[in-house]
């Protein structure tokens, strides 16, 4: 299959130990296209969108990494920020986001998200949720039951 | 039969004609040459063969320009302005330019192709600039996910920077991705200790230097290095200093209170070290004795942490607000941060918020 | 075919041959060539626009110069020695598309940088086009001359660069469509390149095309 180049510069970035260490597709193998539409179509079945999500997420992950590493109690939400030195560009090379991670935890529904400060400007911009087996893949339904979106009306 | 013969001679024919034409064409349109890079109006000339990378070329020749990802476009941190011959900016460089340095002639050195003689201008220390091959002398834990990398310098076997500079440590190519990258370390050890040079590194979660360094360099490995880098040193005031730091964020200030103390300087300082747990912190003892020996030197450790044992007797909080706690005089003082990205975010607004100007703020680019 | 067109005044047989190309005739959308690039670059505006207008340069080109090599290389070699020029037309015009392409993709570069980010990219993505090796072909079955085979690459390269643009666009509103899963993606852009098929083939009585 022909690929768009701009499509495929993108996907050369997230390999293993270009930007990361594992990459941002995971044990993806399928095209990013083919991972984008997916998950779009996912979103769009719960009546939710990208942006939406992508902008709940950025703006709990914001607060929690201003938090420097001190928990974030927001509702049943715990989330806490692993710190790192250093800023890690986004893929699509639109931004730089501080490296480390987030995990977000609501004991009481038991869920547990991994997110990184770039998961929600990636799922708000692109539209991108990472691949499937990925450490910070971001289920778009667990990060909706997470971050309490119901459908749009 | 003929026929069979004369079709494959012209198949044959036909390839070779476009073959020479393709050949004639790499020759002619796309060798450029040997091409004259001009630093700084004269002050260094350098003739490299076109149609390589800025960044590459500019390497090649023992110029380093601060690079982490290996050349890929991606980390915006080779900018380099371009005077003259540079051609249209890429669109590979478009999204890591702002518009004013755009208008600046700021560009993505590694996306620039040589293809005609061209003038830059970059900062004269970059000169100075050095690729180091060296050993690993010694890998000590500070705390869980926090280790100090000693490194003997072998070729060139001494440095000269100032406390407060980084040097970029080379972890090799393996694994799918055949281009070695660099990440910024600061030093932490004081320049008087030429032969060696000490990092602090700490465990970043994916990452591909720092576990590299936790997980497969051991003592005795080689490693290759260039630096120094930044403008992340102490100026020559006499005001006084506050020193932020969270994390790994220790290093330049690890050298910079041990120059302190080695030249008898009686600048007035108040370091600042941020941590969640008591698990985070290291160094302590060291710069409480330190700061016994030395008068117009204190250190503040903070703990932010929700669980902080009662015995604690240090500051409790986040950095930010313990600095903004006993901040004194704050138009006169000159701010030095090292840490997070997070934490410097968080750092820079409320030092402005207090009345410390932007330009007595100063931390590593890198962040 | 062609022929009873091709008598008639020069000018208005170019016109003909230009727009039955372009529309009634679209090598896109009737003939169903090029269509990997077709789905897979029509995301975007911007991407279909640049590899729209890269293949109508190079088919126009490639057909005018597979024109001349047809007509003065392959015609006489098969009246001399009995070389069909019919199966050698293959394997040379792809040959001469491929070395064309690669040959551009320099030249581009080193007269126009601006021309190179937009358009040269995409080269590499056409050298194995369908679309410019089937113009190439078609030229040879109409029996154009050199200027009817410019002016028919040029309708070819035109047809498909709005073939991919339309679909482009229409791929654009479909985001925020609602698409049975089953069919989003490929599926879908096939149906759609279907419906516009149909709405070209409402052009056919136009010009008459045999």
């Amino acid at each position: 299959m022909k690929r768009d180049p701009d499509i495929q510069r993108v996907e050369e970035r997230m390999a293993p130990r270009v930007l990361s260490l594992d990459g941002f597709l995971g044990a993806d193998h399928r095209p990013l296209e083919e991972i984008l539409d997916a998950d779009r179509r996912d979103v769009e079945q719960m009546g939710l969108s990208n942006q939406l999500i992508g902008r709940r997420l950025s703006e709990l992950i914001d607060k929690t990494v201003a938090m420097l590493g001190r928990p974030l109690h927001v509702g049943n939400i715990k989330a806490t920020y692993s710190e790192a030195m250093g800023r890690m560009p986004c893929p699509w090379a639109d931004g730089r986001f501080p490296k480390g991670e987030i995990e977000i935890l609501d004991e009481s529904k038991g869920l547990r998200l991994l997110v990184t400060p770039s998961s929600g400007h990636m799922i708000e911009h692109h539209g991108f949720y990472e691949g499937r087996g990925s450490r910070y893949r971001v289920d778009p339904a667990l990060a909706a039951e997470l971050l309490g979106l119901t459908a749009l009306p | 039969m003929m026929t069979i013969l004369v079709a494959a001679l012209v198949v044959c024919v036909s390839a070779v004609v476009l073959a020479i034409l393709l050949l004639a064409a790499e020759r002619f349109l796309i060798n450029y040459g040997p091409c004259r890079i001009d630093i700084n109006s004269g002050r260094k000339s350098l003739t490299v063969e076109g149609g390589q990378s800025l960044l590459g070329s500019l390497k090649n020749e023992g110029i380093f320009i601060p690079s982490a990802c290996g050349g890929r476009g991606t980390c915006a941190y080779c900018k380099v302005k371009v005077l003259s011959g540079g051609g249209p900016v890429a669109p590979t460089e478009e999204p890591l330019l702002t518009g004013e340095e755009i208008a600046s002639n700021v560009r993505i050195s590694c996306q620039v192709k040589i293809r005609n003689d061209i003038a830059i201008e970059i900062p004269s220390d970059m000169f100075d600039i050095r690729q180091y091959k060296g050993a690993v002398e010694n890998i000590r834990d500070l705390t869980y996910d926090t280790k100090e990398l000693r490194i003997r310098l072998m070729s060139p076997d001494s440095i000269k920077f100032e406390p407060g500079q980084y040097v970029q440590l080379e972890a090799p190519a393996y694994g799918r991705n055949p281009e070695p990258i660099y990440r910024a370390y600061s030093i932490s050890s004081p320049p008087s200790d030429s032969h060696y040079i000490e990092m602090i590194i700490r465990r970043v979660p994916d990452g591909i230097c720092t576990t590299w360094v936790f997980d497969v360099l051991r003592d005795g490995d080689t490693v290759m290095l260039n630096g120094p880098y930044g403008e992340f040193k102490m100026t020559d005031s006499d005001r006084s200093m506050v020193w932020i730091a969270g994390g790994s964020g220790m290093a330049p200030f690890w050298s910079m209170i041990r120059h302190m103390k080695e030249t008898g300087s009686k600048r007035k300082c108040t370091y600042f070290f941020g941590a969640v747990a008591r698990r985070d912190l290291f160094l302590v003892d060291e710069l409480q004795a330190i700061s016994a020996e030395m008068p117009n030197f204190t250190f503040i450790p903070a703990l932010s942490g929700e669980n902080v044992p009662d015995d604690w007797t240090g500051q409790r909080g986040l950095i930010t607000d313990v600095v903004a706690r006993s901040l004194e005089n704050p138009p006169d003082v000159e701010a030095y941060l090292c840490g997070s990205a997070g934490m410097i975010d968080a750092a820079v607004k409320m030092l402005t918020a207090n009345g410390v100007s932007t330009d007595r703020i100063f931390y590593d680019k890198f962040n | 075919m062609i022929a009873q067109v091709t008598q008639q005044p020069v000018a208005a047989s170019l016109i003909a041959i230009l727009f039955a190309a372009a529309i009634t005739d679209n090598i896109l959308l009737t003939r169903f060539l090029g269509m990997c690039s077709f789905l897979s670059v029509s995301r975007q505006m911007k991407s279909a626009l640049g590899l729209g207008l890269a293949v109508v340069f190079v088919t126009t080109a490639t057909t005018a110069i597979n024109s001349v090599l047809y007509r003065q290389v392959l015609i006489p070699l098969e009246k001399a020695y009995g070389v069909p020029a019919d199966t050698m037309i293959l394997i040379l015009f792809i040959v001469v598309i491929a070395a064309f392409v690669q040959l551009m993709e320099m030249f581009i570069e080193r007269v126009s940088l601006g021309l190179y980010f937009s358009l040269g990219i995409f080269l590499p993505l056409i050298t194995v086009n369908c679309a410019i090796l089937g113009s190439s072909l078609f030229m040879v079955t109409r029996q154009l001359d050199l200027l009817g085979s410019l002016i028919f690459g040029l309708g070819n390269g035109l047809g498909w660069w709005l073939a991919i643009m339309l679909m482009a666009g229409i791929r654009t509103r479909l985001r925020n469509a609602r698409i049975p899963p089953a069919l989003d993606g490929a599926g879908i852009t096939l149906i759609i390149a279907g419906i516009m098929a149909l709405a070209f083939m409402g052009y056919s009585g136009m010009i008459q095309v045999q």
